[in-house]
């Protein structure tokens, strides 16, 4: 289990080194990323960052003892992350232009599945019998609440990335940037390795607990997997690679 | 489309070279694990037989007959026409050209008489040299002698990657030389096609204005086309940076 309390950290130098270049890039980066065409991007890694921020063991603790519940910090980076993931998903939509996604993740139909799945978490930490603090709350991780808070968070992620799935795989296809290949190769890689725990957990839940957190590997994976492709996109854009990659249609030098 | 590993085996056996993918690679400088799938697959590139042809001073093209599809690439002359070479004649010096004969004040043919003609192939020349054969229907006429989809064949040359099995269908289909779609295609050299040293200097040279000014107007149309594909490719590319970095 002592993985576990390491790879959140690891998360954290990956997700909070690449949010803050992103905000903190020179010349335009800080325009750009928090008022240009890409600020969901970078508000959604500034909340992933602060959600796996709260999960290392000595913030969780500093951060609980002040909560009104026990484990109410958990509670907390989850809805950082789900918000997180909501913003990714609008923006995602209109980035890769499909209205499928976009009817389902923004507006009406997105908030109140945001509010199901919120109200869903809070009630299943209320019900968790757990009464010291445990980051992830792995300490709990076999009560039936615990497991279906887990399984809220994976539904409420794999709702929003499932009809993104498509859409980054044609764009990793079409993008005339090879580097636009690979990055939008890796968002549809991790949203599939996303969509496939939220559908298998019913197996993580009733198989062996010994493997539970290679199933949250996937997870950490995943999210990997799409941050390390919205950097490449950055680093694209931060170099100007359409200009220099696809500059005069007639040079062939 | 490969000629078969089985086929290939009989003809280095006629040719008394070792059929081993050490002796082939050590011959041939081709990578020993590349010869070793084909060999394997039962699939062997039509380029690994012209390699192995040079590296044992056969005529790649004498070397070719030896396969099927290939039997009856000498059984036309080798030589290529007029337009087949001025095919392969980039657009840019084609204008170059259209510039010399405009104006020697302005447009002096010896001062650019020190630098060679753009290398082919170049973006559009397997494109360009199907259009130099094609009497109205080539492309389905390929379709047909290769068995080939028509979409294949389509995208083959907008991406400029025609095959040697295409190049000799289109040869096939027009009467014209085989050599000459090898050649094209990058499989042989010029020299071994039978073009002279200076072909497309000359018949650059050599052509009239009217057919000149014919060749670039329709080079000029795909042109506009290729311009307009890669503005939109690069709108895009660029949109998606901007949402996404």
């Amino acid at each position: 289990m002592k993985v576990l309390a390491v790879v959140p950290t690891l998360m954290l130098i990956l997700l909070g080194s690449l949010t803050f270049k992103r905000i903190n890039a020179p010349a335009t980066g800080y325009q750009h990323a928090l008022k240009g065409k890409a600020k969901n991007v970078a508000l959604s890694g500034i909340f992933l960052t602060l959600a796996y921020l709260l999960l290392v063991p000595p913030v969780y603790y500093a951060v609980d003892s002040i909560m009104p519940i026990t484990n109410a910090t958990d509670l907390l980076s989850k809805y950082c992350a789900l918000v997180a993931v909501a913003f990714l998903g609008g923006h995602l939509s209109q980035a890769y232009g499909s209205t499928f996604a976009r009817r389902w993740t923004v507006g009406m139909p997105g908030a109140v599945m945001l509010g199901l799945t919120a109200t869903g978490l809070l009630l299943t930490v209320l019900a968790t019998d757990g009464p010291a603090p445990s980051p992830q709350l792995l300490d709990y991780a076999t009560q039936p609440s615990v497991r279906l808070n887990t399984w809220l968070v994976l539904i409420y992620v794999a709702y929003v990335v499932a009809p993104l799935i498509r859409p980054a795989y044609l764009d990793a296809r079409r993008n005339p940037l090879a580097i636009g290949k690979v990055a939008s190769g890796m968002i549809a890689g991790g949203f599939t390795l996303s969509l496939l725990r939220a559908g298998s957990y019913p197996a993580e839940w009733y198989g062996s607990k010994d493997l539970a957190y290679v199933y949250m590997l996937i997870s950490y994976a995943s999210t990997a997997l799409v941050v390390i492709g919205l950097a490449l996109f950055a680093y694209a854009r931060r170099q100007k690679k359409p200009e220099r990659e696809l500059g005069s249609a007639l040079s062939i030098d | 489309m490969p000629v078969s590993a089985k086929e290939f085996k009989s003809w280095l056996d006629a040719a008394s070279i070792s059929t081993s993918p050490a002796a082939l690679s050590a011959l041939t400088g081709l990578n020993r694990g590349t010869l070793g799938n084909q060999l394997r697959r039962g699939n062997v590139a039509e380029s690994t037989v012209v390699a192995v042809a040079r590296a044992a001073g056969l005529g790649a093209l004498q070397a070719l007959t030896a396969f099927d599809g290939y039997r009856d690439v000498l059984s036309r002359p080798v030589e290529p026409s007029a337009a087949e070479v001025l095919s392969q004649v980039h657009h840019a010096d084609l204008m170059a050209e259209l510039q010399f004969r405009t104006s020697k004040t302005h447009y002096p043919r010896e001062l650019r008489s020190h630098i060679p003609l753009i290398e082919f192939p170049h973006d559009g020349s397997h494109r360009a040299w199907v259009d130099a054969l094609d009497p109205g229907d080539l492309r389905h006429r390929m379709a047909a002698e290769s068995g080939m989809a028509l979409t294949y064949i389509i995208t083959s040359l907008t991406e400029n990657r025609l095959s040697p099995h295409l190049a000799v269908a289109a040869s096939r289909a027009t009467g014209g030389s085989f050599a000459s779609g090898l050649v094209v295609v990058g499989l042989i050299t010029p020299a071994e096609g039978g073009w002279q040293v200076r072909a497309r200097e000359d018949e650059l040279l050599e052509v009239s204005d009217d057919a000149l000014v014919e060749l670039i107007s329709a080079r000029i149309n795909l042109l506009q086309r290729r311009v307009k594909q890669r503005k939109e490719a690069r709108e895009y590319a660029e949109k998606m940076t901007e949402l996404l970095g």
